[in-house]
């Protein structure tokens, strides 16, 4: 289990400070955005200084699956809404958060939109395209369009990893 | 009205740990906050922040919350004008539940996660404008999905 996603109160703090650099960076100038890709050479809007996430021992579905259900686990004992979410690309967990509606008073906060809010600030929004995420259970409408909009190729939830259909903007 | 140097004013100031007030209009009124949401939307794509679509929050003749497409500066496909707002206002009152709160934006309707998010928030009702502050439509309350 990684510790960086434990919602303790010096996390919430920092996300805190991060929101307000993204908030001031953001309205200085649009042409900012592009300074990360010049002095990191890297993806732009990536954050180099969050740690890595740590991978499961064996990229199997299965194992992206119970990542999401520590997740979920991770938000319960927290007081949160018992949810989670991960976001997989070439095998690789690019992305995971817990809910944190009740924590960071949000309801846009359900796991799923933090898990892709989670994948902007480390690799920034092209690298969702195609990826597969991970949910504790079903997405409700507002991350299912969250992750069509990201580019997200194909959902799936709980323990067994169920699903793999696209996302869908509207479902009516 | 919201000038260039307005927009510069953080909500949050790390200094002070406080936010910045948000600048309330002169005379109140559903024009002049619709007003302020088509702004929105423009001075934030003018700084190539996102896509052209601001959001208000609004209560008691009161502007609670403000938000702007932030998706290409963030890198965020889920930083829309509403999400913004709705989390700004949020976090301005210390309240996850909006209930008895209003929402102003441009463009036909939100699009579903938005309007799921704001069914969330238990938002009261969606008004919307394509261009014009004076041709307001009410949307009613916000549909889960959007259905
Ligand atoms: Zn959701
Ligand atoms: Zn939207």
């Amino acid at each position: 289990m990684t510790d960086h996603s434990l919602p303790q109160h010096g996390l919430v703090r920092k996300t805190l400070v991060r929101r307000t650099f993204l908030r001031w960076g953001g309205r200085m100038a649009g042409t900012l955005a592009a300074l990360p890709l010049l002095f990191r050479g890297g993806q732009a809007g990536a954050d180099r200084s969050m740690p890595p996430i740590e991978q499961p021992a064996e990229a199997t579905p299965r194992a992206f699956a119970a990542r999401a259900i520590e997740m979920r686990d991770l938000a319960s004992h927290t007081g949160d809404q018992g949810y989670g979410a991960v976001i997989v690309k070439d095998g690789k967990i690019i992305g995971q958060a817990p809910s944190r509606v009740v924590l960071h008073n949000d309801p846009t906060a359900h796991a799923e939109m933090e898990a892709l809010r989670d994948v902007a600030r480390r690799v920034g929004r092209e690298n969702v395209r195609g990826a597969v995420m991970y949910g504790s259970s079903p997405a409700c409408p507002m991350c299912e369009a969250g992750a069509y909009w990201a580019g997200i190729g194909a959902l799936r939830h709980g323990r067994a990893a169920a699903g793999g259909a696209a996302p869908r903007l509207r479902k009516c | 009205m919201l000038t260039r140097r307005r927009f510069l004013v953080p909500a949050f100031d790390p200094v002070t740990d406080r936010l910045t007030p948000i600048e309330q209009p002169e005379t109140p009124s559903p024009r002049a906050f619709m007003a302020r949401a088509l702004e929105l939307a423009r001075l934030g794509s003018r700084r190539n922040e996102g896509t052209p679509y601001g959001c208000v929050i609004v209560k008691d003749n009161r502007i609670a919350g403000e938000g702007w497409n932030r998706a290409s500066v963030r890198h965020d496909a889920t930083a829309h004008a509403e999400i913004e707002a709705i989390q700004e206002a949020c976090r301005r009152e210390q309240r996850r539940d909006l209930a008895g709160y209003v929402m102003y934006t441009n463009g036909g309707r939100p699009c579903p996660m938005c309007e799921t998010a704001a069914y969330w928030a238990r938002i009261d009702r969606i008004f919307t404008a394509v261009s014009s502050p004076d041709e307001i439509t009410d949307r009613g309350a916000p549909k889960y999905g959007g259905c």
